[in-house]
């Protein structure tokens, strides 16, 4: 378990654990949705849907990259602020945002089975799982005799309660939810990661 | 299978009223306690300036006001692509919030770091932090790091590596209007 804002130093470089770990959970979140549609739910054109999935990560990790440039028209001129400047602001949510809508322009287009969505929404929970039992989420003071430490005190450890609810999220689609009821595994997810963060406001700060 | 459903909806269940349950009973979820996190209180920085006065951020909440912590070396790049963005807030806000530098010394050569400033022209109060202690209780590095810090003295953003003026802008609108 990490602490958000831990630095690791690899060369001259330094990484936050929050940024490492968020790739190792989309890379994670990658695999699974690969497996799902190869495997489990054998996808026709498997190939070319996970060829489209990792262009909608690289777009989105493209946009992530250039948001500065969006919205900031003054860093243009000089090439090295393409090297120095990256996210901030609302790039996360805008990247994630365009990548989806790549994705599902794609599925779309190619009249894919809905099946495809299926195993985009438990690789969603699956990556967030990922994420979350790695990285510590600071919330309010707990009751609780258990929590993460913070300046002598005990906090509510909400990235273990998140990750525990997203692994039930994870059961649920698996065992409750049969594959070839096309669709109800996506919406799941949706309406999991949802009600998760609602159950979980109380306890975030910020 | 059919248990294996029955056990994983008991789980859920137990789960979410569990849930429920802490929230009703912890109603207690102010960020009071000192850290560099979202939404807790910035740890206090007694520091000297580099023209050898002291200074203490607390004094600043105390005067009602918002402030914005920039932590620097004078070899980062990052560091000079920002500074200018920084000041620029400084000239514009400059009345509203306390716009702070924070030099990494120890990571930082002292006749570097004066050259940094004039070059930049800063006018914002800048600090030595000789030992590194405060950046340390900060979580730097990376530099630079940015913190966005209300009048009541709780962190509402912190942001790591170069930093746009709009970035910036926006968050010191965002503290201004949520101090009116």
């Amino acid at each position: 378990m990490f602490a958000p804002y831990e630095t690791f130093n690899i060369l001259s470089f330094s990484l936050q654990s929050q940024l490492l770990l968020a790739v190792v959970a989309i890379v994670t979140s990658y695999a699974f949705f690969t497996f799902y549609v190869k495997r489990v739910f054998v996808v026709t054109d498997a190939e070319a849907v996970t060829d489209h999935a990792l262009w909608a990560l690289l777009i989105g990790a493209a946009t992530f990259k250039f948001w500065p440039f969006f919205t900031n028209v003054e860093l243009w001129p000089d090439w090295r602020n393409f090297i120095y400047y990256v996210g901030g602001g609302q790039a996360l949510i805008v990247a994630l945002i365009v990548g989806a809508i790549y994705f599902c322009l794609i599925v779309w287009r190619k009249k894919w089975s809905v099946a495809v969505m299926d195993g985009v929404g438990i690789a969603v929970l699956f990556g967030m799982f990922t994420f979350s039992i790695f990285v510590k989420t600071y919330g309010g003071p707990t009751p609780l005799s258990f929590g993460w430490e913070l300046d002598g005190r005990l906090h509510h450890p909400v990235n273990l309660y998140r990750s525990w609810l997203l692994l039930l999220a994870v059961g649920v689609s698996i065992l409750w939810i049969d594959k070839d009821r096309y669709g109800q595994r996506a919406l799941l997810a949706v309406v999991a990661i949802v009600l998760i963060e609602i159950l979980m406001r109380p306890f975030v700060i910020a | 299978m059919l248990r294996l459903r029955q056990g994983l909806a008991l789980i859920m269940f137990i789960s979410v009223g569990f849930f429920l349950w802490l929230a009703q009973v912890d109603d207690d979820v102010e960020g009071t306690a000192s850290s560099a996190h979202k939404g807790f209180q910035a740890p206090n920085i007694q520091l000297e300036r580099f023209d050898g006065r002291s200074f203490v951020l607390e004094e600043v909440f105390a005067n009602g006001r918002p402030a914005l912590l920039y932590f620097w070396t004078s070899w980062c790049p990052y560091c000079e692509r920002s500074t200018e963005h920084v000041q620029r807030i400084d000239e514009t806000y400059g009345e509203n919030i306390e716009v702070i530098g924070v030099n990494v010394a120890n990571q930082d050569v002292l006749t570097d770091a004066e050259v940094f400033i004039k070059k930049h022209e800063t006018t914002f109060t800048q600090l030595l932090d000789k030992e590194g202690e405060v950046s340390s209780v900060y979580q730097t590095p990376p530099i630079p790091l940015t913190v966005w810090i209300d009048e009541q003295g709780a962190i509402s953003e912190r942001r790591t590596g170069a930093v746009t003026y709009s970035e910036l802008e926006a968050n010191v609108i965002e503290l201004l209007e949520k101090g009116d």
